[in-house]
């Protein structure tokens, strides 16, 4: 298979990506034109193309990690010459292109005055935004690779990137790149992510596979099977058939640990590069960690297709496995957002002082995860067009929420905004969940199949 | 006894425009073990989650034990075993893990039965399964499926991953399961010779609708192939009784016929002033040519 | 478990892809048998559990062809003990019932002396012929 065909694949495997990289493009290729015809230089019709460029790079950048995993595993890919340089080739192209594209509207949207077309500096804005998306990125790629196989190799590779990253002092705002930071910096990052790909190449490439096919277990999943009870009781029986054998106390406790680990990382690395980077880290700490709650919401991805298996074992009729479907990610939702937030309440009173600042935040993330999980209980009939409308809002309300109330940190006045937007999202759960039980009662397995399993990728050339 | 196990009745199901199963009857009581055949796309899987309540029909009901398929009763979700052609297992977990949570959502659970066979199936159940074979998988689910004794056991092509001498093994112990005849199996499958080994009752499906349900041995003795070879040309227009297909050329026809018996070869012969070899046919072979 | 004089399972050749149901073969196997002779009266036929286990075919069709040959007078059940081939059996039926027998391969000879052009006095030698080298 040809790279370019690869680069393409990592794109588009799922329908939802192609979705959302559809939608970006759209908004993106609008806004352009808008700006480039001299129609409109509104800050709406900036955001319009910022937005769609986040909403393209936004599936290859968290899943690609996984995706990448997936391909390299596909025997097929060992069996062709070179299949495994090319799937490499091919991921580094994706996220390139990607790159350049991001690099592309910033310089659109940024450089452009008040004539059409790019005003200078616009090819300066343009290669600080491509060295901050590519390292960003390369960086996303790396922990989601490690998410699916932690390897000693890859997580030494990925944690000096981060630390240049850090120690640069990228400040994660997405209004303002940094085209005033000087070329060193410019360069150093650069240098970073290439030494990075290069070193992560020559591990792939290099590692014996029989080795690693024989080594089946990775050790996260190891550890939670330690942790698998199975106590006779049925309830819990159910849940584990439901959910996984992942105990919610193991949940949140794993979610607290990877809490405090990022901010101790974070600590160590902004300490390494000098005090006044206190506030960024802070800042990329009280960013993340929302969106993990966020993420918590949407872990409980699948459970209509999960609870197929159900139906003959657990003795309950459609409505009563509803039930258990919501008891079980309001369980799994509260154990892992629960535990990402008390980590940021004491990140936030014990070492950074700011006294409740985020607070609004943390509500924010919270009803985001909440309407989060009862939109993919929801989900039970794949992605008919009126879904992917309703998605749209989720993700609408959940990302201008969190926007919000991080701005509101620096500007108290914006706060009372932020009231209707957690009424909105409480009325659209509501409305999730009377639907979703309407839709649960007559769910239909046969179009709501399982999430596939990796297997699926056969890769074939 | 005299209630069926399952029961279809005008069953159809139409998914995104394409009609998937049209019109399907049948109806099986207990004891029966029957095999289901047919391409792939004809429509099996759907047709067997349809009856255990997956899906709802478009048309037609469908019942177990008495039961509507999607509003079973607890107890009787209990007497059932399902082997479906995805396996559901959890990756993370081991054989042995899988056969406690089964256990313990079952009253009833069978430990002697299941340790038989994990021994005998060869089994392993302490490794995790994300890293058993592929056939370990599907043994394994059949195993999670037998430990309950239930009264009706479905499988959804369960020995296509084994290699013939597991196949043969586990054919074995599906006639062992069902030799006091209180158990139903129902079993689709495209591997034919074990049909013809194991099942008493055959449905074949063609493109979503039932081309045969009934008795094998009856399948066999009541359809055949004649080859017909007169001492004059045909007539061109020639309708041999209960013909599925012919094919007529001047003095030769060839047809597939059904509702055969013995006794019309005579009266045959007589008519057409032919000779007429009747050929009996394997299920394979008449799978093939019901589809050509 | 069982008699001295019981046969074992693999006496019958059983092909479950054949067009013959299998039920049908045992029936032809045991009535061929008998009329030779290879199955004297009194001979303990194997249980309906062991053919099915040898041959790993369903219990059912085999029970369905015993049921069949006791009815036919063949074979008689013996509470608690194997099916036994019954005694006193000499006179078969009437040669029509007889005839149907071999009808099948009646048919089949027929059909290959057409096809090689063989008149019915060629073949009625040949079987003669045959017949007269045996009993």
């Amino acid at each position: 298979m040809g790279i370019a065909r690869i680069a393409w694949l990592m794109l588009t495997w799922r329908p939802l990506m192609r979705w959302m990289l559809a939608a970006g493009a759209l908004f993106a290729a609008s806004g352009a034109t808008l700006v480039l015809t001299g129609v409109s230089h509104s800050v709406g019709v900036r955001l319009l193309v910022l937005v769609g460029t986040a909403i393209g790079l936004i599936p290859v950048t968290i899943t690609g990690g996984m995706m990448f995993r997936a391909a390299s595993d596909a025997r097929a890919i060992g069996l062709a010459p070179q299949g495994e340089l090319r799937v490499l080739a091919g991921m580094f192209t994706t996220l390139v292109a990607m790159a350049l594209a991001a690099a592309l509207a910033w310089s659109l949207v940024l450089g452009a005055g008040p004539g059409p077309g790019f005003a200078v500096p616009g090819h300066r804005i343009a290669a600080v935004v491509f060295v901050d998306a590519l390292g960003a990125m390369t960086a996303f790629f790396l922990a989601s690779y490690s998410l699916t196989r932690p390897r000693i190799p890859v997580l030494a590779i990925l944690g000096p990137l981060l630390a240049v990253g850090l120690i640069l002092g990228i400040e994660p705002d997405p209004h303002f790149p940094r085209p005033d930071s000087p070329n060193s910096e410019v360069f150093t990052l650069l240098a970073a992510t290439v030494l990075a790909w290069l070193g992560f190449g020559t591990w792939f490439l290099g590692r014996s596979r029989l080795r690693t096919r024989a080594h089946g277990t990775n050790t996260i999943p190891w550890l939670l099977s330690r942790w698998v009870r199975v106590t006779g009781v049925r309830p819990q029986s159910l849940r584990i058939v439901l959910a996984g054998p992942l105990d919610a106390r193991m949940t949140a406790a794993l979610t607290f640990a990877a809490c405090l680990a990022l901010f101790a990382f974070i600590e160590i690395v902004t300490w390494l590069g000098g005090t006044s980077r206190h506030h960024g880290g802070a800042i990329l700490f009280f960013l993340v960690v929302p969106y993990m709650a966020v993420a918590a919401g949407s872990a409980t991805g699948a459970l209509p297709g999960r609870a197929r298996s159900l139906w003959l074992l657990g003795g309950l009729d459609r409505l009563g496995l509803f039930h258990l479907a919501e008891a079980s990610a309001w369980r799994q939702f509260a154990a892992s957002a629960g535990a990402a937030l008390l980590a940021c309440v004491l990140v936030d009173e014990f070492l950074l002082h700011s006294h409740g600042t985020e607070i609004p935040l943390l509500v924010i993330a919270g009803f985001a995860g909440v309407s989060m999980f009862y939109f993919q209980l929801f989900r039970t009939k794949g992605w008919p067009v009126g879904d992917i409308a309703v998605s749209a809002l989720v993700c609408a309300l959940w990302s201008g929420g969190i926007g919000l109330a991080q701005e509101s940190a620096r500007s108290p006045q914006l706060l009372p905004w932020l009231a209707p937007i957690l009424l909105l999202d409480a009325a659209l759960v509501l409305l999730l969940r009377w639907r979703a039980r309407r839709r649960w009662q007559v769910i239909d397995w046969r179009v709501c199949k399982r999430p596939p399993t990796w297997k699926g990728w056969t890769g074939s050339s | 006894m005299s209630q069926p196990v399952l029961s279809a009745r005008g069953l159809g199901k139409v998914i995104k425009g394409r009609t998937i199963l049209k019109d399907v009857h049948v109806e099986e009581h207990r004891g029966s073990v029957i095999g289901v055949i047919g391409r792939n796309g004809a429509g099996k899987t759907t047709l067997l989650d349809i009856l255990l309540g997956f899906s709802p029909p478009t048309s037609g009901e469908s019942r177990l034990f008495g039961h509507d398929s999607l509003a079973l009763p607890a107890t009787v979700k209990g007497r059932i075993g399902f082997v479906p052609q995805q396996d559901e297992l959890i990756p993370m977990i081991t054989g042995a893990q899988h056969l406690a949570l089964h256990s313990s959502l079952h009253p009833r659970w069978n430990g002697d039965l299941v340790a038989r066979l994990a021994r005998t199936w060869e089994v392993p159940l302490d490794r995790p399964v994300q890293i058993l074979s592929v056939g370990e998988r599907q043994k394994l689910s059949s195993l999670l499926a037998l430990g309950h004794d239930p009264e009706l056991l479905v499988l959804d092509e369960p020995a296509a991953s084994l290699d013939p001498l597991a196949r043969r093994r586990f054919l074995q112990e599906l006639l062992e399961i069902s030799s006091d005849r209180t158990r139903t199996i129902l079993f689709s499958t495209h591997i034919v010779s074990d049909l013809e080994r194991v099942a008493d009752r055959i449905w074949i499906l063609r493109e979503g609708a039932l081309a045969w349900s009934g008795d094998l041995d009856t399948l066999k003795e009541s359809v055949v192939r004649l080859q017909v070879r007169a001492r004059r040309a045909l007539p061109a227009g020639l309708a041999l009784p209960h013909a599925l297909r012919q094919q007529v050329r001047e003095t030769w026809a060839s047809a597939l016929v059904s509702q055969w018996s013995p006794g019309e070869v005579q009266d045959l012969r007589d008519s057409l002033d032919a000779e007429i070899e009747v050929q009996s046919l394997g299920l394979e072979d008449l799978f093939v040519e019901l589809h050509a | 478990m069982q008699a001295a004089t019981s046969l074992p399972a693999r006496l019958f050749v059983l092909q479950p892809s054949s067009g013959v149901p299998i039920y049908r073969q045992l029936v032809d196997q045991v009535q061929r048998m008998v009329a030779s002779g290879q199955l004297a009266p009194g001979t303990a036929l194997p249980s309906v559990r062991e053919v099915a286990e040898l041959h790993a075919v369903n219990p059912m069709t085999i029970s369905k062809a015993y049921a069949l040959l006791e009815g036919e007078g063949l074979l008689q059940r013996n509470r608690g003990k194997a099916m036994t081939v019954a005694a006193g059996r000499r006179n078969q039926g009437t040669l029509a019932q007889r005839l149907r027998q071999v009808e099948p391969q009646v048919e089949a000879l027929v059909l290959a002396a057409r096809q090689l052009e063989l008149d019915a006095s060629d073949l009625a030698e040949a079987i003669r012929r045959k017949m007269g080298g045996k009993s």
